[in-house]
């Protein structure tokens, strides 16, 4: 359970990235009504939510971004560049702010010179009136074009919402600033004194709402207390037909203890329906009233759900549950999968169908808790407009990041560990990628430069390009350094692409100077190892003067693997089936061997291989005839010997102890249906070993 | 910040100065549930209130309801700004009976 400061940090950190995409599309499209809104909206919300969990100095900053942000809004200052700077520095002082509700000396410092920048280009009303309007002629003010809407609020405090330290009032007030509200007190629970917990709440709401804002702002006010609270948010339609009606003036009546729920239903009752006169007047038939009837139920329901869909829209949960969870399904596949071994060996039909039965509701639960972790890439796309934007200006190049696929969903874990790589990644595009303005100028080229990102599913993969219309990668340089640093010898013949992959080798820079943005030494190795540790795969693609892209290929998903079962004596294997490109059989030990490195020709290529049998120490006699598991990584194949091919198998993969997390090779394990234990290979992780330890 | 009760004749005078919020709400309750258990007439001076909360409103709530069910009455002689403020907020300002015509 999150407590509500944490829930406040938190919303207050989304509105605040939400802020930051907001003022980065201005710098684009400076006078996007839509933009604006969203910017004010968020600065509103972080304000108002700062003012509540006592974020005193917090609130007091925000007031003057959001008085500045009103005024962009209403048209009488236009979006300038120094504005969103001054908005976006002032975005990373606010998340700073966020720690702590107390103000150091230099946050103070640092916020009043903020404000004084602030002060500087949007200069108070007085001077905005003599504002010349020709100037102002792009910025007009925002016509708010949105229909009044009625919403029927009804909402329950949790009993000990008053401890908590909620109180009701402020939130009123809120409703009360959206539009006009008829607030009802209802309490009905309200014992008397001598009853009475004074410390619970035992009060309720039922309000209605007249106001041009969305039902979004509405939730907003509610932000804090969505999760403990009863609330119910609905639009009451404006053709309210009788019976709903009367239905509601019944409840109020209620509700304030003027009549009891008995009478109205009564009364209700004794009251002959609309259809029901017209029907005794001969105007329409009982057939003609019934299907109308039927239409009204059907409306209501669809209405019923509509409200209910908007209620439901997402619920927050915090991500250790939802890992739990899918532990759980992980332990009911495993369990399902020896509940129908059982019933195959026993030939229990009856058993069998009910396994069955089991089987596909749990394949449904196990598909259904997985895509709960997905998420859309985008969320991470934000964060790198901030980066191209900053750093460009630092470096004093002109570039352009343009994304693609923001939509494509990819597992939770995968998206946090990804952010740290393609950070990198792109800093390497926008450091030693993209030229200078005047570089570029002269080579022909357009003046600003620009960085492509992109997502796509691909299969049961995402792939993730990076393309920058840069410099490219200079091959010959690289080859020297690689001499130099003695990671090739002097004679190697090395096609242009193997050259290029040289990048990723660990201690590989090829910066002339160390920057402050990269160029460390510690670049492209980790990027590749992170992504490989993510069970994906980069390769880059290089054009000399062009530019480059770099594709990271990706599962879908950390936690379920789709493996190809391999035996080797007793024991049981399986390799990642997205590695696995082919199996063939191998027949007295293969063609050659040498230097310990085996060797096996497929259509006349020598492919290395090892024997997991060797490898791993197993008993047991090599069989006449191998199987050879040939696994693709990148441009490189390696075989995998083994005693029997066993077949496809979908599982979820059991993280190994810490204590042996280490290990290379294996990747993890999984429970097999008899209940012994597989490994999952990490294909990538067993060929460099071998290969270390041939060399 | 206190709460002062006279008793008469079966009736309860309180005056409250201070703040009628969460944070005295279980003081106030035991006192008024000791002194005027078995009063009928109560008048709350609440003229020089501070700051009213919602379990403020709902003590004075829940005193109507104890006075009503014994055929008395909850008479607020005065009622300050922050009072008037909160009870309007809630649409609560005829809710209780007051010497200042409050509509």
């Amino acid at each position: 359970m999150t407590g509500p400061m944490d829930t406040f940090r938190m919303e207050a950190e989304e509105h605040l990235s939400a802020l930051e995409d907001s003022l980065l599309e201005m710098e684009q499209t400076p006078n996007d009504p839509e933009l604006i809104a969203l910017a004010f909206r968020a600065m509103h919300t972080i304000k108002g939510a700062g003012g509540m969990f006592g974020f005193n100095d917090l609130s007091g900053f925000t007031h003057h971004l959001e008085t500045a942000l009103d005024k962009v809004r209403s048209g009488s200052y236009p979006v300038t560049p120094e504005l969103i700077s001054v908005m976006l520095d002032a975005k990373d002082h606010i998340a700073g702010m966020l720690e702590s509700p107390e103000q150091t000396r230099v946050q103070l410092h640092v916020g009043q010179s903020l404000l004084n920048r602030l002060h500087k280009i949007t200069p108070g009303d007085d001077a905005s009136h003599n504002t010349p309007a020709s100037s102002e002629e792009s910025v007009k003010p925002i016509p708010k074009k949105i229909a009044e809407a009625a919403f029927r609020i009804r909402f329950t405090p949790s009993a000990n919402a008053f401890t908590d330290g909620f109180d009701v009032l402020p939130i009123l007030n809120e409703l009360h600033a959206l539009g006009s509200c008829y607030v009802t007190t209802i309490d009905s629970q309200v014992p008397e004194l001598k009853e009475l917990e004074p410390e619970s709440c035992l009060l309720c709401w039922d309000i209605i709402l007249i106001t041009e804002q969305s039902i979004d702002a509405i939730n907003d006010t509610f932000i804090f207390v969505a999760e403990e609270w009863q609330i119910s948010i609905e639009k009451v339609d404006s053709n309210l037909d009788d019976v709903e009606y009367f239905d509601y003036i019944g409840e109020i009546l209620v509700n304030r203890g003027l009549i009891t729920s008995t009478q109205v239903s009564d009364i209700l009752a004794a009251k002959p329906k609309t259809g029901e006169l017209l029907q005794e007047s001969g105007l329409v038939s009982r057939s003609d009233v019934d299907a109308a009837l039927a239409e009204q139920k059907a409306l209501r329901t669809v209405k019923e759900r509509k409200t209910q869909s908007a209620q439901d829209a997402t619920v927050r949960v915090p991500a250790f549950r939802l890992d739990r969870l899918m532990n759980l399904v992980g332990e009911l596949v495993i369990v399902q999968a020896r509940m129908n071994q059982l019933a195959h060996s026993r030939n229990d039909e009856e058993m069998m169908s009910v396994s069955e039965d089991l089987d596909r509701l749990t394949i449904d639960l196990r598909d259904n808790t997985f895509s709960i972790r997905m998420l859309p890439i985008g969320s991470t796309f934000g964060r790198f407009r901030r980066l191209v934007r900053d750093l460009s200006r630092d470096l004093g190049k002109e570039i352009r990041l343009e994304t693609e696929g923001a939509e494509t969903e990819l597992d939770k874990v995968v998206i946090d560990r990804l952010g740290d790589p393609l950070v990198h990644l792109i800093r390497n595009s926008i450091d030693h990628g993209i030229e200078t303005p005047e570089q570029r100028a002269a080579l022909g080229k357009e003046r600003i430069g620009t960085i492509h990102l992109a997502a796509e599913h691909a299969e049961s993969h995402v792939v993730i390009r990076i393309q920058d219309d840069g410099a490219g990668i200079n091959t010959d340089r690289i080859r020297e350094k690689a001499k130099e640093r003695g990671l090739i010898s002097a004679d190697s013949q090395l096609s242009e692409d193997e050259i290029l992959h040289l990048i990723f080798e660990p201690g590989f820079s090829t910066a002339q100077q160390i920057s402050d943005v990269s160029g460390r030494g510690v670049g492209m190795d980790v990027v590749k190892r992170s992504i490989q540790d993510l069970g994906g795969q980069v390769s880059i693609n290089s054009n000399h003067g062009k530019g480059t892209t770099i594709k990271i290929t990706l599962p879908m998903t950390l936690a379920i693997i789709e493996g190809l079962m391999v035996a080797v004596s007793d024991e049981r294997y399986v390799l990642p089936l997205s590695a696995v490109e082919e199996c063939i059989e191998l027949q007295n030990g293969g063609k050659s061997e040498r230097n310990d490195k085996r060797l096996v020709q497929i259509r006349g290529e020598l492919v290395p291989y090892m024997r997991l049998r060797e490898w791993f120490n197993l008993s047991g006699a090599i069989p006449a005839i191998e199987q050879v598991v040939i696994t693709r990584m990148g441009e490189e194949r390696f075989g995998f010997s083994v005693d029997e091919v066993i077949g496809q198998y979908q599982t979820v993969i059991k993280r190994l102890g810490k204590f042996y997390e280490g290990i290379a090779g294996i990747a993890g394990a999984t429970i097999l249906g008899d209940g012994s234990v597989a490994m999952i290979l990490d294909t990538v992780g067993l060929a460099e070993a071998a290969e270390s330890e041939a060399s | 910040m206190a709460m002062n009760i006279t008793k008469l004749d079966g009736a309860c005078s309180i005056r409250l100065d201070g703040d009628l919020t969460i944070f005295q709400i279980a003081d106030y309750h035991s006192q008024l549930l000791a002194e005027c258990q078995d009063a009928q007439n109560v008048t709350f001076d609440l003229s020089d209130v501070n700051e009213v909360d919602t379990a403020g409103v709902q003590l004075l709530i829940s005193l109507q309801k104890q006075l009503n069910s014994v055929d008395g009455n909850l008479l607020l002689a005065g009622q300050s700004e922050q009072l008037l403020n909160t009870l309007n907020a809630f649409n609560l300002s005829g809710y209780f009976e007051s010497t200042e015509g409050i509509s």
